[in-house]
C-alpha cells in the first residue's frame, strides 16, 4: 500500500522551497495539494474545515521548513502535520457539538465527488464519528498501525482496534440499510 | 456477506475512493499570508500565555510540581503561571540557539506546539480543577519541547481528549 503523501521530490528542489523561493514553494504546494487536502477532508467530512487545514499545514511547513536538516521524508512530515491540525479542529468541533445526521449530508453534499456511488460511500463515511473514521482511513488508506495511530491519537491501541470494528460494523449496518444500493454497487468489485 | 470479505471490500472501497482538491487553490492565500507568518514563526503559542486565564490553585501546584517537573527550574515559581513564564523563556532561549532541526526534533516541535495550542485553547473556558490540571500538562509539555531543542528528545504522546 503506498500513501500519497510517499512522493519522490528531488531535494534541489525542496531546498530551494527551504530557502523561501516561491516557485519552488508552489511547487511543493501542488505536490501535496491533494493529500492534504484528502486526508483532512476524510477527517473533518468537511470541505471548507479541510481547506483550512490545507493552509494551516502548509503556512507551517514553509515557515519551519527552513529548519529542518532531513528533507528526504517531507510527505511523511507534512502527513503528521495535516494530522495534527485536522485533529486539532476536530477535537474542538466535536467539543462544541456532535455532528448531526442532517448536517453530515449537507457536508458532503458540498464535496467535489465524482459520482453517485462515491457520494453514496462519504455520506455513510460521514454519518461515523470523526475519530472512528479517522481511525478507519488512517488503518486502510495510511497504512497506519493500530500503535501508530494509537501514537497519533494519544489512545490505547485496543481504542483503535475497537474503533476500526465499529466502524466496519456501522458501515456494514449503513450499506445494508440505508443507502444499501448505491453503496453495495460502491463496494463490489468491478 | 462474511465480515472478513467486507473489510477487504471497505479498503479496497475507501482506497478507491478518488483523491480530493479544494474548489479553489489555496495557494494564493498561502503566498499571501507568507511573509507575515515568518515574521511570528516559531511558538506563536507562547504568545497566548499572558492572555491566558491566570487563575491557578497554589495548593495543588505546590504538590504537583515536585513530582512532574525538575524542581531546580521553578524552585522560586509561585503557580503554574509562573512556571509556563520561566519554561517558555527558556524555550524561546533553546528554540533561538537550535537553528537547524533533525527530523525527529522538527515533527516533535510540531506535535508539542500543536499540543500547547490546544492547551491553550482549553484553558481560555477551564475553571477549578481542571484549569489547574492543564496548567500543569502545559508546564510539563514546555519542559518536554524544551528538551528537544537541547536535543533531549522523549517519546511524546499527544491526547485529543
Amino acid at each position: 500500500m503506498t500513501s500519497a503523501f510517499q512522493r519522490e521530490l528531488p531535494s534541489q528542489s525542496i531546498r530551494r522551497a527551504q530557502s523561501g523561493e516561491r516557485s519552488a514553494q508552489e511547487t511543493l504546494y501542488r505536490q501535496f495539494e491533494s493529500p492534504v487536502y484528502t486526508l483532512a477532508l476524510r477527517v473533518l467530512a468537511n470541505p471548507d474545515a479541510a481547506r483550512d487545514v490545507l493552509q494551516d499545514t502548509m503556512l507551517q511547513a514553509f515557515t519551519q521548513l527552513a529548519s529542518l536538516r532531513e528533507i528526504s521524508s517531507v510527505g511523511f512530515w507534512l502527513r503528521r502535520l495535516t494530522l495534527n491540525f485536522a485533529l486539532a479542529r476536530l477535537r474542538s468541533r466535536e467539543r462544541e457539538r456532535a455532528l448531526s445526521e442532517v448536517e453530515a449530508h449537507e457536508l458532503v453534499a458540498e464535496g467535489d465527488l465524482a459520482n453517485a456511488d462515491n457520494l453514496a460511500f462519504n455520506q455513510a463515511l460521514a454519518q461515523l464519528p470523526g475519530l472512528t473514521r479517522t481511525v478507519l482511513w488512517l488503518y486502510y488508506v495510511e497504512g497506519f498501525t493500530h500503535t501508530e495511530i494509537a501514537d497519533q491519537l494519544g489512545q490505547s491501541v485496543s481504542f483503535s482496534k475497537s474503533q476500526l470494528m465499529r466502524g466496519g460494523a456501522r458501515l456494514r449496518t449503513l450499506l445494508n440499510t440505508e443507502v444499501s444500493t448505491c453503496l453495495q454497487t460502491a463496494l463490489m468489485p468491478s | 456477506m462474511s465480515t472478513d470479505r467486507f473489510d477487504a471490500e471497505l479498503a479496497a472501497a475507501l482506497r478507491a475512493l478518488p483523491p480530493q482538491k479544494p474548489a479553489e487553490s489555496a495557494w494564493s492565500a498561502i503566498a499571501q499570508a507568507l511573509p507575515q507568518a515568518k515574521r511570528e514563526r516559531r511558538l506563536p503559542v507562547l504568545a497566548m500565555a499572558a492572555t491566558v486565564c491566570g487563575v491557578t490553585l497554589i495548593g495543588a501546584f505546590m504538590a504537583g510540581r515536585q513530582a512532574r517537573l525538575p524542581s531546580a527550574e521553578v524552585a522560586q515559581a509561585q503557580s503554574w503561571l509562573e512556571v509556563s513564564q520561566v519554561l517558555e523563556q527558556q524555550v524561546r532561549h533553546e528554540s533561538e540557539q537550535a537553528t537547524t532541526l533533525s527530523g525527529t526534533q522538527w515533527m516533535a516541535e510540531q506535535d508539542l506546539t500543536a499540543r500547547l495550542q490546544s492547551i491553550d485553547s482549553d484553558l481560555q473556558t477551564a475553571r477549578g480543577v481542571e484549569a489547574d490540571r492543564l496548567w500543569q500538562r502545559r508546564a510539563e509539555t514546555l519542559d518536554v519541547l524544551r528538551n528537544v531543542y537541547r536535543g533531549d528528545i522523549q517519546p511524546v504522546r499527544l491526547s485529543i481528549n
